[in-house]
C-alpha cells in the first residue's frame, strides 16, 4: 500500500453558467490591461485527497466512486475532473 | 411541528413563532436528537448549515435527521424547506434532478420580492388562490433553481426574477412527494402585519392557514 495524492476538480457544466468565473472576467480581467489577450475564464472547487491503496489507478477510481456516493459533485450541474496531482507539497 | 435545527441554522426561531401565532404547538429539535415519529409536519428552516460549506445545504442532507425528514416525507407528513431549508431537500434529492445554483448576479440578493402562487393543492398552500400574488423576502446567495427538466409542479414563481432561476421558480413541490415543498422565500418573515415594509403584504400568513387547515381536515 501506498500513499496517492489526486485531485478532484468540479467545475458548473456551460449550461449552469458559472457565475464567479463571468465576474472575474468581467469586472478584474476586463478593466486590466490583459483584457485583449484573456479570452475567458472558469471558476471551480478544487479538493486534494491523499487516498491509501494498492495502485495509483485503484486511488483514482476510489475517489471518483466517493465523489459520486457522497454526492461531492452534483452532476445535474457539475462536471468533475479527477487526476494524479502534480504539484509541490501540500 | 417540528423545526429542525442544525449547527448554522438561524430561521428555526421565526419559524416556531410564527406557527405558534397560528394555533399550533412547535418545537425546535437539534438534528442530533430529531426523530420523524415525534411530529405531524416539518419545517426544515432557513440559515447556513455547516456554513454552506460544499454547497449550500449538502453537509445537512447527509446526516441521520435527513433520513428521517425522507421517511416523514414518504409517510405523507408535511414537510416544508424555507431557504437553506430548501436547499437540504434538493442536496437529499427530494427535489428530482435539480440544483440551486449561486445566483446569476453572484451576490447575496436581500429583499422583498413579489411572488405569484402557482400550486394550491399542497398543505402548505391550500389557503391561497391560484394565481394570487403574494409579497415575502428573500435572502441567499444560492438560490438560482435548475434542472433538466421543468418541474411538473411549480409552487411558487418569481414575478420579477431576482435570481436567474429556471421557469421563475421560487418553489416547487416534490415530484416524488405531494406534501413536501422547498421554497427560496421566507414566508416566516411575512406572517405579520408589523414586519412587512411599506407597500408589502404579509405574504406568508397562508402557508401556516393552509397547514392548519391540512393537519385538521387533509388536503
Amino acid at each position: 500500500m501506498s500513499t496517492y495524492k489526486i485531485e478532484v476538480i468540479i467545475r458548473n457544466k456551460k449550461v449552469a453558467r458559472d457565475p464567479e468565473g463571468e465576474t472575474i472576467y468581467k469586472e478584474l480581467i476586463g478593466r486590466s490591461s490583459y483584457a485583449s489577450e484573456i479570452k475567458g475564464i472558469r471558476s471551480g472547487k478544487w479538493l486534494l485527497f491523499e487516498v491509501e491503496a494498492d495502485s495509483l489507478e485503484t486511488a483514482l477510481k476510489d475517489v471518483e466512486k466517493l465523489c459520486k456516493d457522497l454526492r461531492i459533485f452534483n452532476p445535474v450541474v457539475h462536471e468533475m475532473e479527477v487526476r494524479p496531482y502534480q504539484g509541490g507539497s501540500a | 411541528m417540528g423545526v429542525l435545527k442544525f449547527p448554522g441554522t438561524n430561521g428555526d426561531e421565526d419559524v416556531a413563532h410564527v406557527v405558534r401565532l397560528f394555533g399550533m404547538e412547535s418545537q425546535i429539535v437539534w438534528y442530533k436528537e430529531f426523530k420523524q415519529k415525534d411530529w405531524d409536519a416539518i419545517v426544515l428552516a432557513g440559515g447556513f448549515s455547516y456554513a454552506d460549506r460544499l454547497r449550500a445545504g449538502a453537509i445537512a442532507a447527509a446526516t441521520k435527521a435527513m433520513d428521517e425528514v425522507l421517511e416523514a416525507a414518504e409517510e405523507g407528513k408535511p414537510v416544508l424547506g424555507i431557504c437553506n431549508g430548501f436547499q437540504m431537500l434538493v442536496e437529499k434529492g427530494l427535489m428530482g434532478e435539480a440544483a440551486l445554483l449561486h445566483n446569476e448576479n453572484n451576490r447575496f440578493i436581500c429583499k422583498w420580492v413579489k411572488l405569484k402562487v402557482t400550486d394550491v393543492k399542497t398543505p402548505w398552500t391550500l389557503a391561497y388562490e391560484e394565481g394570487e400574488e403574494v409579497d415575502m423576502p428573500i435572502a441567499h446567495a444560492e438560490g438560482r433553481f435548475y434542472a433538466s427538466e421543468k418541474p411538473n409542479r411549480i409552487a411558487f414563481q418569481y414575478v420579477e426574477n431576482p435570481n436567474g432561476s429556471l421557469w421563475d421558480v421560487a418553489g416547487v413541490v416534490s415530484p416524488k412527494y405531494e406534501n413536501v415543498v422547498g421554497m427560496m422565500p421566507h414566508p416566516e418573515r411575512a406572517s405579520e402585519e408589523v414586519l412587512a415594509p411599506p407597500g408589502r403584504g404579509p405574504g406568508g400568513k397562508k402557508v401556516w392557514e393552509s397547514l392548519r387547515t391540512a393537519l385538521k381536515s387533509g388536503w
